[in-house]
């Protein structure tokens, strides 16, 4: 999975400049696609020293490996996915399904123009996952490690009235009781048809021994019951 | 309450004299509210490139982190051109869109003509609006004749600028008040 940085430090740490942001992604990410695809690369950029019938080790074992073109924000990065010909990785925080859906759809007409066949390239969302007996208890439990942890990646919170609208069926954030998350990702499965999902859970600090818990809830009863629905 | 009080030119007098009877005042009616004047002309700010404000070092960092942690801001600017400074605007991109969010904002202006009163109006409160500020409608509008050796002689503006003072710490009070009781009514 490879996306942009959201953070300057790299940029420092490996002596590149911030003006080229767009630019050393797009360069870099062909490169990685290149090596994937190539076990010989010849390749020419800007921003590193040309590669002559250069051999990258190791290899992926199936021959190459599927890179995941990370995604957030607006329709229009889910579109360079979709001309790249690259997997997208759909990530998101909160908000009605309905909003991402059309990143999906831009992201698979941006396939079709550049002469891919969509139902060839799956689709991986990411966002928020929490579960509790009750959808009270999962929003406050978890609702002060989403806060603090957004206040210090961001330095902004999260406002309530927004968390709280968060336990709408509609809404794309999967916290609550095991049965609500259940039909949440079933429902953002028909609306998107993707063939990931991947539930974040560790962030602001949420403890080990819940992360545990929720993990085993995964197991025990939110994927036998989505694959109840998704096996074909 | 943390105030900031925004001085947001670094050239001229006018502004920053206005702002310091602003902070007097304040100082004077509301002692236990924490004041902090950021006048521009005493920073070395760069201008943004669009990272987090979290991420800018030095000054840039300091004025931009002291903003956001603040619960009111007064924003004093001169008008350049028939608009707000460079210096100015360049605050307002070097924060997120959303910084004013859960902040009460309130604006004097000074301006060598009386023809620019509607600039705050037409100009400030729309970038204001947009970044989610309550915004304290009414704006103080001094003009050069207002000054005699960096004093303020019209007593007119004095007035309104206690009003101004008054204004924005009962709207943050009230806002901060509504905002704790919705926050309680829900159960996380």
């Amino acid at each position: 999975m490879a996306g942009r940085a959201s953070r300057v430090g790299n940029f420092e740490l490996l002596g590149y400049s911030l003006r080229d942001y767009e630019d050393l992604f797009e360069e870099k990410f062909d490169l990685l696609v290149n090596i994937n695809e190539n076990e010989v690369v010849n390749w020419e950029g800007k921003y590193r020293a040309p590669l002559r019938n250069a051999r990258v080790l190791p290899r992926p074992q199936d021959g190459s490996m599927p890179i995941w073109r990370a995604v957030g924000g607006t329709p229009a990065s889910a579109r360079k996915a979709g001309y790249a010909g690259v997997p997208m990785y759909l990530a998101h925080l909160g908000g009605p399904a309905t909003i991402f859906k059309r990143s999906i759809d831009a992201y698979r007409d941006a396939l079709e123009s550049s002469g891919y066949n969509p139902a060839e390239f799956p689709v991986s969302t990411a966002g928020f996952f929490y579960t509790a007996e009750t959808t009270q208890q999962a929003q406050r439990e978890t609702y002060p490690h989403i806060n603090e942890g957004m206040k210090r990646t961001n330095g902004q919170g999260f406002p309530k009235q927004h968390f709280a609208q968060g336990a709408d069926p509609r809404d794309v954030m999967n916290i609550g009781s095991p049965q609500e998350v259940i039909e949440k990702i079933l429902y953002q499965h028909e609306l998107f048809g993707h063939q990931r999902y991947i539930a974040q859970m560790d962030f602001g600090g949420v403890t080990f021994d819940k992360l545990k818990r929720n993990i085993d809830t995964i197991g025990s009863e939110v994927l036998p019951a989505i694959r109840k629905y998704t096996k074909k | 309450m943390k105030i900031v009080a925004l001085s947001g030119s670094i050239v001229g007098s006018k502004t920053r004299t206005a702002m310091d009877y602003t902070v007097k005042l304040l100082s004077e009616k509301y002692p236990s509210h924490k004041v902090t004047l950021i006048d521009l002309a005493d920073y070395d700010i760069q201008f943004s490139d669009g990272r987090n404000y979290l991420e800018y070092e030095g000054d840039t960092g300091y004025v931009t982190k002291t903003i956001m942690e603040a619960d009111a801001i007064i924003i004093g600017t001169p008008i350049f051109q028939a608009s707000i400074p460079a210096t100015l605007k360049n605050i307002f991109d070097l924060l997120p869109v959303n910084a004013f969010r859960d902040k009460v904002v309130s604006m004097l202006a000074t301006a060598g003509s009386s023809k620019h009163f509607l600039i705050l109006e037409n100009q400030l409160k729309p970038i204001l609006g947009y970044m989610k500020a309550q915004i304290v409608q009414s704006y103080v509008f001094i003009e050069q004749e207002d000054f005699q050796r960096k004093e303020i002689v019209n007593h007119d503006v004095l007035f309104r600028i206690e009003r101004l003072v008054d204004d924005t710490v009962v709207l943050t009070e009230t806002y901060q008040r509504i905002r704790e009781e919705e926050d309680a009514k829900y159960d996380f």
